[in-house]
């Protein structure tokens, strides 16, 4: 079996669409492995067992999520296509077109490939955001951008 | 508190087997009410203290162990024996794990039904996830949602918010203050 999380939720990947980076680990997720963290969770649950950025209300809805990558300076973009000099997020979700709630967050690197965190499964390369649609992310919502930080500069830990 | 054995096709039958043969041996176990005891070779109607005078009954195959279990004089405890629960919270620990699969969501994963049974134990899953919680060592679970909904503390620091290896140390050192972790 290739990687740890059910196939059956992540149908897309396989080892031909993705690459392995890590061991399992409950120490981050999604959210906080696109924000560029790998200590903690990120998530606005109601008796405030994940981390949220201060400010940021702590619902699970789009608008939330934007407010929280919009405090580390992300923007909405159009596209996920690679821009030089431009660091990308894609969040997922799922539900009714309107009100989906968001379930999955991706950080797209230099190379253009994507990085996301499976869970309490492993981070994985994969080259395009729709390789981690399916059953349990849904689908992009939509795409934020900011400029991508310097060497020396707080950014992802990738 | 009485609880009635059943005969159980688990693949871990030889813990619950030997399980069972320590607490016959201890002298914690201190009550029994047998229907029909002379298919274990104990007297009728035991009361307090006359358990745990009896001899510890040996349990010598599994054939055995489910005959014993499904004796027609079942066999009624006074307590439920810890072991029971414990098995109960590993089974709900394994079933978790596949309802959550690969979701991020910790609200999701709270809503999952195996979770939803662990809180449901109440106080008595407190000292079992806390030793989840120190079995799991440097990546451990999130259990905080279920300790904090049972106990109704919040020891973690604000600052540790969603820190798992600290909320664990928080949650573990309270354990300790609160009689539930030696």
């Amino acid at each position: 079996m290739f990687g740890s999380w059910p196939q059956h939720e992540l149908p897309n990947l396989t080892a031909d669409t993705c690459e392995i980076r890590s061991d399992p680990t409950n120490q981050y997720n999604c959210i906080a492995w696109a924000a560029g963290e790998n200590f903690r969770n990120w998530w606005p649950d109601p008796l405030g067992i994940g981390y949220w950025p201060p400010g940021v209300p702590r619902q699970v809805t789009t608008e939330a999520f934007m407010l929280a990558y919009g405090a580390l300076g992300y923007t909405l973009c159009f596209d996920g296509a690679l821009e030089v000099g431009m660091e990308k997020i894609a969040l997922y979700g799922k539900g009714q077109p309107g009100v989906e709630v968001p379930t999955h967050a991706a950080l797209q690197l230099e190379s253009g490939e994507w990085t996301s965190k499976l869970g309490p499964f492993e981070d994985i390369y994969h080259a395009t955001p729709e390789a981690v649609d399916g059953p349990v992310y849904g689908r992009v919502l939509c795409y934020l951008s900011r400029l991508r930080p310097s060497i020396g500069d707080a950014g992802p830990m990738v | 508190m009485t609880q009635q054995i059943s005969i159980t096709q688990s693949p871990s039958i030889s813990v619950i087997q030997r399980a069972y043969e320590l607490l016959l041996k201890e002298s914690r176990m201190t009550f029994y009410n047998f229907e029909s005891a002379p298919a274990m070779g104990l007297q009728p109607g035991a009361r307090r203290g006359q358990g745990s005078r009896k001899k510890a009954q040996h349990i010598p195959s599994i054939g055995t162990c489910a005959f014993l279990f499904q004796t027609p004089a079942h066999v009624t405890l006074a307590t439920t024996p810890p072991v029971n629960d414990w098995m109960k919270f590993k089974r709900l620990v394994s079933e978790w794990h596949c309802e959550r699969g690969a979701m991020s969501s910790i609200t999701e994963a709270v809503l999952c039904p195996a979770y939803q049974s662990l809180i449901g134990m109440g106080e008595a899953a407190v000292p079992f996830i806390l030793s989840q919680l120190e079995s799991e060592g440097t990546n451990p679970d999130q259990w905080f949602w279920a300790l904090r909904a049972i106990t109704g503390a919040d020891p973690v620091e604000e600052s540790d918010r969603g820190n798992y290896l600290r909320m664990a140390e928080s949650w573990l050192k309270w354990g300790m203050t609160n009689g539930y972790v030696r």
